[in-house]
């Protein structure tokens, strides 16, 4: 490699740091380049080691010191909706995060990294990772002028992948879009929206929040030792292993639940105007008119409390 | 074999600068001594001290280009007296625990 194309790559893999911190770190090395003179611009970029790395512990720094200060609370990093924007992160161990006009996808992938697509020029992302919890934020800029606004957006899209590494909390809130996690394994998950489904796929929490309010939730070969499933207009559907507690509710939906736990291993407080039925049988007042209530205490050690109000209810657990 | 921590590396790059002002590649080159391969570039921890304003910068022209110096600055005089203090009180310590061999006399230190 020669130092042209190491700057190159350098100056590629800085370019989600701001503007003006970028030309100073690339200052810098260019300048260390001409310093060193041209008898040592191998010697250099073998000490450097990868362009990619180097940008890594550059950043990584970048944001500690935006912790380390609490004046600079509000340094972040902001990208404008229009460039497709495909970039690798430093390490965190949480995310705490906001969309408006997004969806968001949590999935693997070889590293830290993001991308975000959007169709609204009024949009931008903002983002910054501090003390190990990666923060971002859509914010769409109200249009100044007054008059009907005919731009139609579809709504973006943000991806986050992170590695197979066991994480802390993850908080995830959405407006208008879905959120779609798969392979995570986290201490808390807290997923969020308005308009738009939960899903969640083989992945384990300790403790799971999931809710909507125009939407399914569904999550499917979850583990989790505490759950809280909420929906107003959706279903809610789950298969996997409930410990604890476990708490589901919707107006507008059914609700679907299979656990590798035993019958009864749960207490049941079950609640809802459609029937109810666990193991394919049927529990609950027998009541054309009201509501099919059924309370069973088993003395178990976990808990299910599920109440729909316009759907059926149906159990399955291992037999 | 140690592992040079991010508070060590600062003091002695304001050490080095208390000797005199310099620029990037000069400031690597002396603390090659301490610093290794892992830690082999200086730029975030003179973006640090720059930002916690222990240091500043000044250019100078230099054949034909600027060249950017690195001077320590009255506060940065300041953190290297504290550091080095600390760092008296860190090396004791460190000898104390280490260089006691067990079974020798307890009161033989190297």
């Amino acid at each position: 490699m020669k130092k042209y194309e190491f700057l190159y790559r350098l100056e590629k893999a800085l370019s989600s740091m701001d503007e003006s911190d970028r030309n100073a770190a690339m200052r810098y090395y260019e300048e260390y380049f001409e310093d060193a003179g041209a008898e040592n611009e191998q010697k250099v970029i073998e000490e450097l080691g990868t362009p990619e790395e180097l940008a890594k512990t550059i950043m990584n720094d970048a944001d500690e010191a935006c912790c380390r200060k609490n004046e600079n609370a509000d340094s972040h990093n902001e990208v404008q909706c229009g460039d497709f924007v495909d970039m690798d992160l430093p390490a965190f161990k949480s995310i705490q995060g906001k969309m408006v006009n997004s969806a968001l996808q949590i999935e693997r992938g070889d590293a830290y990294g993001m991308e975000w697509s959007c169709d609204n020029p009024l949009a931008k992302l903002e983002y910054r990772i501090c003390d190990g919890t990666l923060y971002y934020q859509e914010k769409i800029t109200p249009k100044k002028k007054s008059g009907v606004n005919l731009f139609n957006s579809n709504g973006g899209r943000l991806i986050v992948y992170l590695p197979s590494e066991t994480f802390d909390n993850i908080a995830v809130k959405n407006v208008n879009g879905s959120i779609r996690i798969e392979d995570l394994m986290a201490d808390t998950l807290a997923a969020g929206t308005v308009n738009g489904s939960v899903t969640v796929s083989a992945s384990s929490f300790e403790k799971t929040i999931m809710e909507s309010v125009n939407g399914s939730i569904s999550g499917v070969e979850m583990t989790t030792n505490e759950f809280k499933g909420k929906t107003v207009n959706g279903s809610i559907k789950v298969d996997g292993t409930f410990n604890g507690n476990v708490n589901m509710s919707t107006v507008n939906g059914s609700i679907r639940v299979t656990t590798s736990l035993g019958e009864n291993e749960y207490n049941y407080k079950l609640s809802t105007w459609g029937s109810i039925r666990i193991n394919d049988k049927k529990v609950g007042l027998d009541n054309l008119i009201g509501r099919g209530d059924a309370s069973i205490n088993n003395g178990a050690v976990h808990d299910m409390n599920i109440s729909a109000v316009h759907g059926s209810v149906k159990i399955a657990t291992a037999q | 074999m140690f592992q040079i921590g991010a508070t060590l590396l600062e003091a002695c790059v304001l050490s080095i600068l208390s000797d005199g002002d310099t620029y990037g590649y000069i400031l690597t080159q002396n603390a090659r001594e301490i610093i290794n391969v892992a830690e082999s570039t200086l730029y975030p921890v003179l973006r640090r001290l720059q930002k916690s304003g222990d240091l500043t910068m000044y250019d100078m022209p230099y054949e034909g280009r600027l060249r950017r110096y690195y001077k320590i600055t009255d506060k940065g005089l300041e953190t290297l007296k504290t550091y080095r203090k600390e760092w008296l009180v860190y090396r004791a310590k460190v000898n104390r625990m280490l260089m006691v061999t067990e079974g020798d006399n307890d009161n033989e230190k190297v």
